[in-house]
């Protein structure tokens, strides 16, 4: 073969020849290659492939064909009971509420692996730590383990507060804690098992704030988003693993232990708050479990009895929610069809996504809509729009509508085409007659007071600016009378800049700003105001 | 087999019955499929993890019919799973002509190496040609090619960086040349 030269053999090596030169090995070697980073990069990773098309395919893993059939087969079998049990109250052998939701819920675990590989993906596409957690968490489909719960207080002492096992495969989870008590969610359908209290308790499948409690993982992903260092080696529950510390900005920096073997996490430790660190350990984790299906089936034990706190009547079209609910629920013709749950005074509907389930939940509206001060506000409907931990709340055509979940934004411009999210808009106007310098050492302070769960008040911009305001007039910068929420506007907030008008003494607008952190856990910080 | 977790709850009835229709056709598909997704994806790791997600898909959807369905329409699960990890990673929206040509690719019969692959690599230069052939086709590391080429490593680097822009750049003309002859027919 020739070897002419292209004359740039010394030629100092850039980053996209080195990543380029990754996603080669990663092929040759039979692994997923990094996101690209660039469309240059992408087009090249697609042309490295057409070049590797010529070559022979690599068989799969020797074992590769018989987990997938039984994998397979073990969804299909506690699929097709969720599925039998849908036609059964479809054709109105039961109207119990919440055992109707079964097609609209399934896939709400998946989500827990599916939105940790997505969205860890692209920022962290080297031979980051985090970067091959995420995916081994992405090949996980099942898991068994035993989750430890402890704390240690700032003289050394400890004590485990709560064992818990979980087994999850696919959209399926149980958990049976150290009391006894197990509470299952078999995609359709979420119950607690009492046997002290000789009870099965029916609960709501969605929201499911047990799931989040429990994984490990959906702490990894939170954490992930912020800057990460490895600080050393350590062995937890006899692996040997590597520890990462996390560090949000503006907050107090916790840690993450990761199994150096299978690269899943096993241990989160929390920053010291109050004096009080927690711990939650897997002692024991087996990704990719033959789990048992018929742990996830509902069956009410022999002399236990049945408590549902929340029916519902499953149905079909918004008229039929009148005399349930007691109101005409807003449902765009797109939805019609879909199934429905009214209550009394509430109707829900739930969208099943690729990444989980999107609740809608509406009741009547009861006065003008507020939205609380601590939100992002958008506008919708004419009104505003609040935007508050992922949730969507606003009125429209005397509904009150909420939405939750995955795919909350699209869900909701299907209901309001014209709803403008807070980082659509930036805040209009912020332009302060008078500027007010923050002291950023004792912001950061604030934060972290905040993160320890002290001073709350100053995640919401009203109570930041009623403190402002009050303390002007007490040191005698203005005069005028101490006033209080009731006086305070939130004029606009995009969730990092606000604007709260005051409607009486000397100060007419108060303008601030989130300086440490900008996400829902940052404080607000005083930057500006005008005088009336 | 892996152990089974069994858990001993009060509520459960363990040995649920194995549906042997549902593994019939797995093990019947899953070869194709594979074989279907590794056409895309030209790795082994995203193969297994696609196809396992094609029949997870699958089946948390049901059999409306009854049945478990057709190759076609795993085939179909498949395709939309790797367009939309493409969207996941690309900065772009859209799919690009490059990536129309490795769908084009998947999709012509099993087995039979793209013609037009062969061909473009063989307008390359002697040099471009012989580092992506070491490296991507018979699959060397860059230290065995540099062995083989009489260069460094660095140099192969460089090297193969440039043979996947020129290759990339005839494909381009080659996509448009096509385009424009169908165009005129």
């Amino acid at each position: 073969m020739s070897r002419a030269s292209d004359g740039k053999d010394d030629a100092i090596p850039t980053d996209i020849e080195d990543r380029i030169d990754a996603m080669i090995d990663s092929l040759r070697e039979e692994r997923r290659p990094a996101d690209p980073e660039s469309a240059l990069e992408s087009e090249l990773l697609v042309t490295a492939k057409l070049v590797k098309s010529v070559r022979k395919q690599a068989e799969p893993s020797p074992d590769f064909g018989e987990k997938l059939a039984a994998s397979t087969t073990a969804l299909a079998t506690a699929a097709k009971g969720r599925h039998s049990e849908l036609e059964k109250e479809k054709t109105g052998g039961i109207r119990s509420g919440w055992k109707s939701y079964s097609k609209l819920i399934a896939g709400i675990a998946a989500a827990l692996v599916l939105i940790v590989t997505l969205t860890l993906g692209p920022k962290l596409w080297n031979n980051d730590v985090a970067y091959a957690m995420s995916k081994a968490v992405g090949k996980l489909t099942s898991y068994h383990g035993v989750l430890q719960k402890s704390y240690k207080t700032s003289d050394g002492s400890g004590q485990v507060v709560r064992t818990v096992e979980v087994w999850s495969y696919g959209d399926m989870y149980a958990t049976r804690r150290d009391d006894g008590i197990w509470t299952v969610h078999n995609g359709e359908k979420k119950w607690q098992v009492r046997p002290a209290e000789m009870v099965v308790a029916l609960l709501p499948v969605a929201p499911d704030p047990d799931r989040s409690g429990l994984d490990l993982r959906e702490q990894a992903k939170r954490a992930l988003e912020y800057p990460h260092t490895v600080v050393g080696e350590d062995v937890v529950a006899e692996r040997n693993t590597v520890c990462i510390e996390i560090s949000p900005p503006g907050g107090l920096p916790y840690h993450l232990w990761i199994d150096k073997e299978t690269n899943l996490p096993l241990q989160l430790r929390t920053a010291a708050h109050n004096g009080i660190q927690t711990t939650y350990t897997y002692t024991l984790f087996e990704g990719n479990a033959d789990i048992d299906p018929s742990i996830f089936e509902y069956k009410v034990p022999v002399g236990f009895a049945v408590v549902d706190d929340n029916p519902g009547q499953w149905i079909t079209a918004p008229t039929e929610a009148l005399g349930i609910a007691g109101f005409m629920p807003v449902v765009p013709d797109s939805f019609i069809g879909n199934p429905m749950v009214a209550h009394s005074g509430a109707v829900r509907i739930l969208v099943n996504g690729d990444e989980g389930v999107t609740v809608i939940t509406q009741k009547p509206a009861e006065g003008e809509f507020k939205p609380v001060n601590y939100a992002a506000i958008g506008t919708v409907a004419g009104g505003p729009l609040e935007v508050l931990d992922g949730r969507l709340r606003w009125q429209q055509n005397g509904v009150e509508i909420t939405v939750e979940g995955p795919d909350s934004v699209v869900v909701a411009k299907l209901f309001a085409p014209d709803l403008v999210m807070p980082e659509e808009s930036p805040v209009r106007g912020f332009a302060p007659q008078v500027e007010v310098q923050v002291d950023m050492e004792i912001a950061a302070n604030d934060q972290k007071q905040v993160d320890g769960g002290h001073s709350p008040w100053q995640l919401d911009p009203v109570m930041v600016s009623v403190s402002f305001v009050n303390q002007k007039v007490y040191e005698g910068t203005f005069e005028g009378p101490n006033i209080g929420e009731d006086l305070c506007t939130v004029e606009a907030s995009d969730g990092v800049r606000s604007i709260v008008s005051i409607n009486k003494g000397p100060i007419a607008k108060v303008y601030l700003q989130k300086l440490v952190r900008q996400d829902e856990s940052g404080i607000w910080s005083v930057v500006g105001y005008d005088l009336r | 087999m892996m152990r089974k977790s069994g858990p001993g709850n009060p509520a459960a009835t363990p040995g649920s019955k194995v549906d042997n229709d549902v593994r019939a056709w797995c093990e019947k598909t899953w070869p194709a499929v594979y074989r279907y997704v590794y056409r895309l994806v030209q790795n082994r790791e995203e193969a297994e993890d696609l196809t396992q997600e094609t029949y997870l898909r699958t089946v948390r959807k049901g059999f409306p019919q009854g049945n478990p369905p057709s190759m076609g329409y795993l085939a179909t699960v498949a395709l939309n799973l790797v367009r939309d990890s493409w969207r996941r990673k690309s900065v772009r929206v859209n799919t690009s002509p490059l990536e129309k040509a490795a769908l084009n690719v998947a999709t012509a019969e099993e087995d039979a190496p793209s013609g037009d692959i062969i061909e473009l690599l063989s307008c390359l230069p002697d040099e471009y040609r012989e580092v992506l052939d070491l490296r991507i086709i018979q699959g060397y590391s860059r230290a065995e090619t540099a062995t083989r080429m009489g260069k460094t490593e660095g140099a192969v680097r460089g090297l193969q960086y440039r043979a996947l822009v020129a290759l990339r750049k005839l494909m381009d003309e080659n996509l448009k040349e096509v385009e424009e002859r169908e165009s005129r027919q």
